[in-house]
């Protein structure tokens, strides 16, 4: 708790973000382009799947983070909520859109490997499928509430509550090949008794989606601090006009 | 050339599809994200300088 208000302070925390960033963003295009070079040159074909088992290097990792994200943004919403952090709203809000984009790439890729493994681009008696769909329902619809509320206070307090809300689909997502009949294969790499994909699949698969981790916070970074300046200038001007109806 | 780019067969779109997706799109959002920082930054800095000569 003490380390979390250590950045309250915005300056404080725009000082870190501004050291960050550039290295974030060069170490995860780094290992992005390491792991897709593994995942088309370096990965053997699978057994069953054929070269097609390729797309699981994007599809997998889209997946994770689309639920991390999401996952972030609840917990970020939580503390913006319950503490008022100054950071935390700003911190959800940004994260979201790049929740979406692993969302909808996920779904993407999905369709994708689908096609010519199960012979259907789509299908909505799959319960990973429809969850997933219904993540990425839950992510515009959030983005949507915080453009429609002109007060951000407000429109904080109601992202925050669907933001928890929607929570309750995560654990639907990740048990859906568990608690239903669905396409998909049970878990195959986050297991109790440990993955069962061969090392030299898995490991690609691990560096992928370190760098989409480090992805997601390089861009969640800029995303803030384009918040904050944005705010900053926001409160600026509000100032100005006020300065100005007041009669000296 | 065909020897640097491999041949997935009739998988090819399927394949080149899903990672060309993740790549441009994840490429995209970065950008956009980092122009939008820049330029939002700029901006407060370009009002804090004005403000600043304004008040001395």
């Amino acid at each position: 708790m003490v380390s979390m208000h250590r950045f309250a302070n915005p300056a404080r925390f725009l000082k870190l973000a501004r050291l960050l960033t550039p290295w974030l963003s060069v170490t995860a295009f780094g290992l992005l382009a390491w792991g897709l070079w593994l995942a088309i040159y370096q990965v053997p074909a699978d057994y069953q799947q054929g070269d097609t088992v390729r797309i699981m290097y994007v599809h997998v990792p889209s997946a994770w983070m689309a639920m991390f994200a999401y996952g972030f943004i609840a917990v970020a919403s939580l503390v913006s909520f319950v503490w008022r952090h100054p950071l935390a709203d700003v911190a959800a809000r940004a994260a979201a859109p790049i929740g979406a984009l692993f969302t909808a790439l996920c779904l993407f890729s999905g369709s994708l490997w689908g096609k010519p493994m199960w012979n259907t681009w789509w299908q909505w008696q799959d319960a990973r499928m429809t969850s997933v769909f219904v993540l990425m329902l839950i992510y515009l619809g959030y983005m949507a509430l915080w453009s429609a509320i002109e007060d951000r206070e407000r429109a904080a307090r109601a992202c925050a509550i669907l933001a928890m809300v929607g929570a309750v689909n995560l654990p639907i997502i990740k048990f859906s090949v568990d608690w239903f009949r669905t396409l998909h294969q049970p878990a195959s790499v986050m297991r109790m008794d440990g993955p069962t994909i061969d090392p030299s699949m898995l490991w690609p698969l691990l560096l992928m989606a370190v760098a989409f981790q480090l992805y997601f916070f390089a861009v969640l970074l800029m995303r803030m601090r384009a918040e904050l300046a944005s705010r900053k200038l926001e409160a600026a001007t509000m100032a100005d006009l006020t300065g100005a109806r007041v009669p000296a | 050339m065909s020897g640097l780019i491999p041949e997935f067969g009739k998988y090819a779109p399927f394949i080149w599809g899903a990672l060309g997706a993740g790549v441009v799109s994840m490429i995209a959002l970065a950008l956009a994200s980092w122009l939008s920082m820049a330029r939002q930054e700029r901006a407060a800095e370009e009002m804090r300088k004005a403000r600043r000569g304004r008040d001395s």
